[in-house]
């Protein structure tokens, strides 16, 4: 059963076959959006179950993504864009005066996963340009990253700005020394205490 | 002679790492930001560098002769210069540092989560003081000072409350003139400061193998004034550096020799402490660890590395807990960092009363970490095997089936013995009895009789009035 290969190729993060099995469920006249849905997607949704679970961790899971991404690039070419997953437009990036970036890294490869399209601005970036990417690229969701106490006072400079400029995307905020309550006094959507939290929490606020 | 009480690293495995270091220094470099006056240097001495890039690579013969140059012993001074760390510590041991750069405070009466603020950065020097194992003192973030200028407050708050030594961290190449300015008011000027230096700079890598302007001023400055620097290297393993732990300590280790040499290049015979700070990633979320099983070997491994090939004092976590409360976890994690850690031969242990992986600072944590550094310092304590520690003269005068309780032997030494002060002994009818009162609330007792004993660490009024004027000119400089 090719279906189920492909399912089993995603969920144990095989990459070895996935695209020469997603094209021959696509030459033996399986519908794409079969594939996409039930083979693609539908094994990316039991990764994110054993995820949650505790039973997969974070490399895992990336690497999981990795795998189905190239079983969609198979079919992407035979999708309408209606057809296409994806759960959104997320911009992100570290706020100025920051330039620590694997927490920010981790939350892109993440929301990637979990089918958003990501437009990563890098680090050390100002208020101002989190703005006209939001407007660029019609952000659904911004997410600010700081490592540094010191930084903290420009992610509210960044959120007062979007605010400002009458952004409705989400807001996600997140870092170390970031906390709940930062994130509720800057006026934040949001706080992601971790990368796999953020692209669940950016899920929800979408809903 | 190095004190440590067990081998993670075999001499061979070290001189293995070391090549592996000299490797990755030597052809593939570290990435500098641009900075004209340190590239000038660094090709004068022989480095390989690329001007436009910012790589940097050191051949071999250069890292060999810079780092000859790096002293093996030396001292942390301290305003008080009884209070100076001498490196390695005489007696075998080690010192404490207390938790630094903590934005986060638990409030020791009421439990409450907050923010520190100067007044409490104040009263927490205040219990320090009084606090015989902590021999170095770090900064907390203060949020009622100017972001831009915290650090300088901060260092502010040290100099005029604490006359041991203190660990400066800088929070931007702005703050570094006035940080110094500080030291050296207080020391007495710039070459008091450098024959007594009571602040060491830290320094920092961005792992992996970069180098940011602010930390490249922070060697320059601090090399030239005279200032020890402590040279960190943050690695989080499985995130910025690799998963198993020898890599991780591989990128430590060379992070932590690229400082060393550059600061030899600055000035030759620079003060350098190697700070190994090690974190594991979570592999389930992504988050840093610092008290993870992974951390404290990943640690212990790369202290014992700096120590045996680079020659280079050491200073890590040697306390603290990832735990968000003081709690047995806290007690636990923070009892395992210390022993390991000291059992390795570090130095320096640093990071007493932080928690949640040093975002928070807790005076409780500090007081139980106090009382748990102690009693890893004993277990340090070098063993003499003379007849007297053997107690010949006491076995062959007791005879078999007797006790030892009324020899002169046991009278000599009986008050030698490690005595807790917060952790009891007692039957638990005595506990009940005495007061029936948990380990925390017997140390917040203990906390309130420090917190109401007499302040005997004061500066006088004009060296007070020199450290406000430098503090007022940075906010006006620097934070308005």
């Amino acid at each position: 059963m090719a279906m189920k290969d492909i399912y089993d190729s995603i969920v144990n993060l095989n990459d070895a076959e996935i695209v020469a099995q997603v094209q021959a469920e696509l030459d033996s006249g399986t519908p794409v959006t079969s594939i996409l849905q039930e083979g693609l997607i539908g094994a990316l949704d039991e990764v994110g179950r054993r995820f949650s679970e505790g039973d997969m961790f974070v490399p895992e899971m990336l690497k999981a993504a990795q795998v189905m991404k190239e079983g969609l690039e198979v079919i992407k070419p035979l999708l309408t864009e209606s057809e296409m997953p994806s759960s959104g437009t997320v911009v992100l990036g570290t706020v100025k005066g920051d330039l620590h970036d694997i927490g920010k890294n981790l939350v892109a490869m993440m929301m990637e996963g979990a089918g958003f399209k990501v437009v990563d601005m890098g680090v050390d970036i100002q208020g101002d340009a989190f703005v006209k990417a939001a407007g660029d690229h019609q952000a659904d969701v911004i997410g600010l990253s700081a490592l540094l106490t010191t930084t903290m006072p420009a992610m509210e400079e960044t959120v007062g700005l979007l605010r400002k400029a009458g952004i409705s995307a989400k807001i996600i905020v997140g870092g170390a020394p970031v906390t709940e309550g930062f994130a509720e006094k800057i006026g934040a959507d949001a706080y992601g205490e971790d990368a796999p939290s953020a692209a669940r929490i950016a899920k929800n606020l979408l809903a | 002679m190095i004190a440590s009480k067990f081998n993670y690293l075999t001499d061979d495995q070290t001189g293995l790492m070391k090549d592996r270091v000299f490797d990755l220094l030597a052809e593939y470099g570290v990435k500098l930001d641009l900075h004209p006056e340190l590239f000038d240097l660094l090709a004068k001495t022989g480095a390989e560098v690329d001007r436009e890039s910012g790589m940097v690579k050191f051949p071999r013969k250069i890292l060999t002769e810079l780092l000859d140059l790096a002293p093996s012993a030396f001292k942390l001074g301290a305003r008080n210069p009884e209070k100076s760390l001498t490196l390695p510590r005489p007696d075998g041991t080690f010192y404490g540092r207390s938790a630094g750069g903590c934005p986060g405070w638990i409030d020791p009466e009421t439990g409450a989560h907050e923010k520190v603020t100067t007044d409490k950065f104040a009263g927490w020097v205040r219990v320090i003081n009084h606090l015989d194992e902590i021999n170095l003192l770090s900064m907390l973030f203060c949020d009622d000072a100017p972001v831009k200028t915290a650090d300088i407050h901060a260092l502010a708050v040290l100099l005029k409350h604490t006359d041991k030594s203190i660990w400066v961290q800088p929070y931007s190449a702005g703050s570094l003139d006035y940080l110094i300015s500080l030291g050296k008011t207080a020391a007495g000027g710039g070459e008091e400061l450098a024959a007594n230096p009571i602040i060491s700079m830290i320094v920092c890598s961005l792992t992996p193998r970069t180098f940011k302007t602010m930390d490249l001023e922070a060697i320059i400055k601090s090399a030239r004034a005279g200032i020890p620097i402590q040279a960190c290297s943050l690695p989080g393993a499985g995130g910025t550096s690799p998963v198993t732990l020898p890599g991780t300590v591989l990128l430590a280790a060379a992070e932590i020799l690229a400082m060393t040499v550059m600061a030899q290049v600055v000035k030759p015979g620079t003060l350098v402490v190697g700070c190994p700070i090690i974190f594991s990633t979570d592999m389930r979320t992504g988050r840093s660890l610092q008290s993870s099983v992974e951390s404290m070997r990943a640690a212990c491994m790369a202290v014992q590395f700096i120590k045996k090939a680079f020659g280079l004092p050491t200073h890590n976590y040697g306390c603290g807990s990832d735990s968000a409360i003081v709690d047995e976890q806290s007690a636990a994690e923070s009892a395992m960092l210390a022993t390991w850690m000291a059992a390795s031969g570090q130095d320096i242990l640093g990071g007493a009363g932080q928690l949640e992986v040093a975002t928070t600072a807790s005076p409780l944590q500090l007081i139980m970490d106090n009382e748990v550094l102690a009693m890893a310092r004993r277990m340090m304590s070098p063993v003499s095997l003379d007849d007297d520690q053997m107690g010949w003269e006491a076995i062959i005068e007791t005879s078999p089936g007797q006790h030892f309780m009324t020899s002169s032997h046991t009278l000599k030494h009986c008050r030698e013995n490690f005595n807790p002060k917060n952790f009891i002994r007692m039957t638990r009818d005595a506990w009940e009895r005495d007061s029936g009162k948990m380990l925390m609330e017997r140390i917040r007792e203990d906390y309130k009789r420090i917190m109401g004993l007499e302040n005997t660490v004061a500066i006088s009024p004009e060296l007070a009035r020199e450290i406000d004027s430098i503090v007022h000119t940075a906010d006006k400089r620097l934070a308005n």
